[in-house]
């Protein structure tokens, strides 16, 4: 089937998908266009677009015409957020691909991403996204200890020394790592053997 | 708010939450410490929020004597880690962060034990045969119940429960057995098996009333009832006529028949005996993770209901080899968060 290649209103560094016949193809697959806080404009399915529930209801509410501008996201993190829609919208929860697309996804994104990735599936109301990248947080701060955490989030340690202490030693107790040998020397601990503070 | 390309403290507290709530109760426990505003959002943690499954399993007295205790040697599978918890006498039973010890329950993660009145004099020997916690979403409050049984000619219970402080003798099944097997909680009735005869017995929780669900039961030993996902299993080996192990197998019960859904594959269990013939292992569970001790071998393992894994936990630092096996497993509460 002929299909003709659609006038598309691009700017300079818009997204590849952006470039696709859609003459031929049915209202099932309409596309959106989505425009970046920079003006970028992003050519995806409707049926991918809907990852995001608030593009949804937008088009639900008769949103038809032009593009839907989302001010509070860039274009690199637009075009991830497309990348993941694609490899997960209208799959199985198991989907072999979609859980090897996540892991890869997770791998590669540094703290930086994974924070805009967070802001933007939480304006865009894309719960899976949301959970994906949160879970990719709570895995990487889980075997740090309190310092490293405070360094990872950038918060300062606000406590008096009383109350620090106050909140220490209610985890004393039980939190001992074990470290001791049979004959009760003590040892090092061995990697990977966290000891709490 | 120092410089870092992961700002917490631009994200909306809804976020917080997210990430938050995917940390195991013990890790946010540490995490109490970093600031006053990371304190308060962890104490604001909704408890119900389903939390990632973190059991500590209270494995080995400290003490080699069989009659002393003040601590325990305990396994965290999320952490592949040993440590030693406090525990003031031996445990029978445990649910959720509490221990059922002689007279009162104990929480290990507070250190703070809670008396329980004495339960009421029945003519043969009493033994605890559950403790069950039911956690009030809306009033978070927690409403206990323990039952104990005698057997003698006949089962009977008594239970305990918070919501009225007292015991009351309830529930009576005639007919022998020689010992009752550990007991499960599953759909508001414990299930318990019962050893010469073998049956699978039912405990209504709710009108108190006892029924055999099934005379028929695999001939096994050193068998251990588990609840995992509304589902019950039985663990246990399968012994050859001398009583040495051939292999290790869980069954699941489909409320008709017993069906075989997973052996111990045959190099596992070669190491698990230690190339010796295996008479007998202990076992325990919290959370679908089934723990496997053989003195013999003097080795564990666990087995995760989850995904059918077998894995080799790291090895206790501390000689175990005569410490008494406790086999009881807890769980810190989101409660305790606050």
């Amino acid at each position: 089937m002929a299909s003709e290649a659609v006038a598309v209103k691009i700017q300079e560094g818009v997204a590849v998908d952006a470039v696709v016949p859609a003459a031929s193809e049915t209202s099932a697959q309409r596309k959106i266009l989505l425009k970046s806080v920079e003006g970028e404009e992003f050519l995806v399915d409707e049926l991918f677009a809907r990852g995001s529930k608030m593009i949804s209801n937008m088009i639900d509410d008769g949103f038809t015409e032009g593009a839907i501008p989302l001010p509070n996201v860039t274009a690199p993190v637009l075009s991830k957020v497309v990348e993941y829609w694609k490899h997960h919208v209208g799959k199985s929860e198991t989907d072999k691909d979609a859980r090897e697309f996540d892991r890869a996804f997770v791998k590669d994104a540094s703290s930086s991403v994974l924070f805009d990735i967070i802001m933007a599936a939480n304006y865009l109301d894309c719960k899976p996204l949301l959970d994906l990248a949160c879970q990719a947080v709570a895995d990487a701060i889980r075997d740090m200890n309190v310092e490293q955490v405070r360094g990872f989030f950038g918060i300062t340690n606000d406590f008096t020394p009383e109350e620090e202490a106050a909140v220490l030693e209610e985890n004393r107790e039980w939190s001992n790592a074990l470290t001791v040998t049979g004959n009760g020397q003590k040892e090092s601990n061995e990697g990977g053997n966290i000891v709490l503070p | 708010m120092d410089a870092t390309s992961f700002p917490w403290e631009l994200l909306p507290s809804s976020i917080h939450e997210e990430i938050l709530s995917k940390l195991p109760i013990s890790v946010l426990l540490r995490l109490r410490s970093i600031s006053r505003s990371f304190l308060s959002s962890i104490r604001s943690l909704p408890p119900s929020l389903p939390f990632p499954r973190d059991p500590f399993f209270l494995l080995f007295s400290s003490s080699s004597s069989p009659c002393s205790i003040s601590s325990a040697i305990v396994f965290q599978p999320s952490r592949n880690r040993w440590l030693s918890m406090p525990l003031p006498s031996f445990p029978a039973t445990a649910s959720g962060p509490l221990i059922l010890l002689s007279n009162s329950l104990f929480n290990p993660f507070s250190g703070t034990p809670t008396p329980i009145p004495p339960h009421l004099p029945m003519r043969t020997l009493i033994y605890p045969l559950s403790l069950i916690i039911d956690d009030d979403a809306t009033t978070h409050r927690s409403r206990l119940r323990i039952v104990v049984v005698s057997t003698s000619d006949r089962i009977r219970s008594q239970i305990y429960d918070s919501a009225s402080g007292s015991w009351t003798l309830r529930g009576e099944l005639p007919g022998r057995v020689h010992m009752l097997g550990n007991a499960i909680v599953l759909n508001g009735s414990l299930y318990v098996l019962s050893f010469g005869p073998d049956h699978l017995l039912k405990f209504d929780l709710l009108s108190s009333d006892w029924e055999i669900v099934s005379e028929v039961v695999p001939s096994v030993d050193c068998a251990h009832l588990v609840a995992f996902g509304g589902r019950l299993f039985l663990v246990a080996g399968v012994a050859d006529l001398l009583g040495g192990m051939l292999s290790v197998k869980v069954w699941e019960f489909d409320w008709e028949d017993w069906k075989l859904v997973c052996s111990m594959p045959d190099e596992i269990f070669s190491e698990f005996s230690g190339m010796k013939i295996l008479k007998h292992f202990h076992v325990c569970d919290g959370k679908g993770m089934v723990c496997f001790y053989s003195y013999s071998g003097n080795v564990l393992l666990i087995l995760d209901l989850m995904n059918w894994r077998w894995w080799w936990p790291r090895k206790c630092p501390l000689q175990w080899h005569s410490h008494p096996f406790l086999g009881v497993a807890v769980e810190p509460n989101a409660e305790f968060l606050r």
